[in-house]
């Protein structure tokens, strides 16, 4: 297959497939969530059902929203999820594929849907979504550093490339998180994974019964259809991004593919799990969380990194 | 009916979310709403989810009678949901006054209220006081159906 | 107990009987006591602060050509509940407010108000509660002689 062909094998599983797939891993979500409350849950297909229903219902905003910020911000979300994950993918089928500091971009998209959502959530016109993107500034603010912190053992375990095919192909000899310093990087990116997807215990943006929805409250219709699809697509890419950098990579080929989907299992029960088992925290609490625990673990990590590499 | 609707149609009998409206009520049909929404019912089965606002909801439960001051903001909740959409009075107060009927802050049985802002509401009435949760899900699964 | 019972509602006599008060003792744990307006807000902080009673609430009633309103307050260690009646004429409709002394008696001489229409003077706030805005002025739905 040429250079062209493959970009658009990718860019189409990019933002078409990883919708698709997406949605089957929220229904895992839904049915492992129901399961550990002792009842049945939903049928296999009902996030489709939910997003085709959504589809249906008319578009209402507020008098006061500012109605192209409003309606646009979604879309921004899904481009950017789409293009971290058409990344994420071409490194997936072709190892050697993707292009200096790629790794970069896709950390850089993927700020996109907390982006789409506070400035979605600020155009509302509504009180609560203004109080809701506001809990989320202070969240990104808060797990952004330790994200990108917590990928850098696996940047300097690959040898100091950028790449995330460097990052791949470096791991034939061994998974990231095999390390010390690598595993404890491993911890804090799932910490700010949990707080990316937006899910308990960092759901305070969205905080249901506190905010009616917070950054989602004046949405109805397509727009949050799209909301919902860009919420399953991260449910897909987040864990796939971790697999990447710290788990020895998505293969697709043979057993490679067994092991992939039982780690992507693995890592999706675990947030599903911890999203069951603790309760919402206070946004100061949550600030407090990352500043003061993830990222002083995040540094010790990139120390014995460091001490690892060149020690 | 193009295939598109279709399909939008099967999406809205396959996962209707609700949001729960108090007009004034003793809180007893509350409850009854609070208790269908626990697993032991477990109505995520039929797609059913707690909507957090009114403008993700498909069916608005509406408890109570509506009283005067509850009545505009009803019609006002009303508006706000995204057609289509369901209203279903639950109990005999919203349904039809109960014995609330003839009090001085009755401002119109729930269907009256809605029917003023929207003649071609879809109304369900699910009477009790309070009606079972047995007798909620039977009544929103012949709904379904019959959409 | 009935013994510790007693010896309460003897220390009640002993407070109330410096005020003019008419005493009725229907059930054991019950005591209504029937006060006059001018006396009503001192047996009011008697009950409250020296006797040591729990505001428990208000009820108001129309009788006809009277207005009343009763103040229960509990003594919840031996179960009595001693209820202060006092009355006015509907021609007047006014009765001394007791929140200066019992504070927790605000909202429920507000809704007394709305309801019943009885005006409650030295009320710290005395704004509509529990109709709703758009109620008409003056008219009061729990009164006999209402007819909608």
């Amino acid at each position: 297959m040429n250079q062209l062909g493959f970009w658009i094998l990718v860019t189409l599983l990019g933002f078409v497939g990883t919708p698709i797939l997406g949605l089957v891993v929220k229904w895992v979500d839904r049915l492992v969530t129901a399961r550990i409350q002792w009842r049945k849950g939903p049928p296999f297909y009902q996030t489709f059902a939910d997003v085709l229903k959504l589809l249906g219902k008319e578009t209402m905003a507020s008098e006061q929203a500012s109605l192209p910020v409003f309606l646009l911000a979604p879309v921004l979300g899904y481009i950017g999820v789409g293009v971290a994950a058409t990344l994420l993918w071409a490194v997936a089928i072709r190892p050697e594929a993707g292009f200096a500091g790629d790794l970069i971009v896709v950390i850089y998209f993927l700020v996109f849907p907390s982006l789409a959502l506070i400035l979605g959530a600020s155009a509302s016109g509504s009180p609560h979504a203004g109080l809701g993107a506001a809990r989320e500034m202070k969240l990104v603010a808060g797990y952004e550093l330790p994200f990108i912190l917590s990928v850098v053992p696996a940047i300097l375990a690959a040898g100091n490339t950028f790449n995330l095919s460097g990052l791949v192909l470096a791991q034939s000899k061994g998974p990231v998180l095999w390390g010390v310093g690598g595993f404890m990087a491993f911890l804090c990116v799932l910490a700010a994974v949990q707080a990316k997807l937006g899910v308990v215990p960092f759901d305070q943006a969205e905080a249901e019964t506190e905010l009616m929805g917070g950054v989602i409250v004046e949405y109805s219709g397509p727009p949050l259809a799209l909301i919902y699809v860009m919420r399953a697509m991260l449910l897909l890419v987040l864990p796939m991004f971790v697999i990447t950098v710290f788990w020895g990579g998505v293969q697709l080929a043979g057993w490679g593919l067994a092991l992939t989907a039982v780690k992507f299992l693995v890592l999706v029960v675990v947030i599903v799990l911890v999203r069951n088992t603790c309760p919402r925290l206070r946004i100061d609490q949550a600030m407090k969380f990352f500043w003061l625990m993830v990222t002083p673990v995040a540094i010790v990590a990139c120390s014995l990194a460091l001490v690892g590499a060149y020690g | 009916m193009s295939v598109l609707d279709k399909l939008k149609l099967w999406g809205l009998k396959k996962s209707p979310w609700v949001y729960h409206v108090n007009t004034g009520a003793c809180n007893n049909c509350d409850i009854e709403v609070l208790e269908l929404l626990t697993p032991r019912f477990d109505v995520e089965r039929l797609g059913v989810l707690l909507a957090p606002s009114p403008r993700h909801a498909d069916a608005l439960l509406v408890t109570g009678i509506c009283t005067r001051q509850a009545r505009p903001r009803l019609q006002e909740i009303y508006r706000q949901t995204p057609k289509p959409c369901v209203v279903a009075c639950i109990g005999a107060c919203a349904c039809t006054g109960g014995i609330f009927h003839e009090a001085w802050h009755f401002a119109g049985p729930v269907d009256e209220v809605v029917r003023e802002v929207d003649p071609n509401a879809i109304i369900v009435y699910i009477p009790g006081c309070p009606p079972k949760p047995e007798a909620m899900i039977s009544a929103l699964a012949q709904t379904l159906a019959k959409l | 107990m009935p013994e510790e019972l007693e010896k309460v509602v003897e220390r009640l006599k002993e407070l109330t009987g410096s005020l003019d008060l008419r005493w009725r003792r229907p059930l054991p744990g019950r005591v209504y006591l029937d006060v006059g307006k001018e006396r009503a807000r001192e047996a009011a902080r008697l009950l409250f602060e020296d006797f040591g009673a729990r505001f428990a609430t208000a009820s108001g009633f129309d009788g006809g050509d009277q207005l009343e309103a009763l103040y229960h307050f509990a003594y919840d260690s031996v179960g009595l509940v001693v209820s202060l009646r006092v009355r006015t004429p509907k021609s007047d409709g006014t009765l001394p407010s007791m929140t200066p002394v019992v504070p927790p008696a605000e909202w429920i001489e507000r809704e007394m108000n709305d309801l019943l229409g009885i005006t409650f003077e030295g009320h710290p706030r005395p704004e509509r509660l529990i109709l709703s805005d758009d109620w008409p002025e003056g008219l009061h739905p729990l009164r006999k002689d209402e007819k909608k």
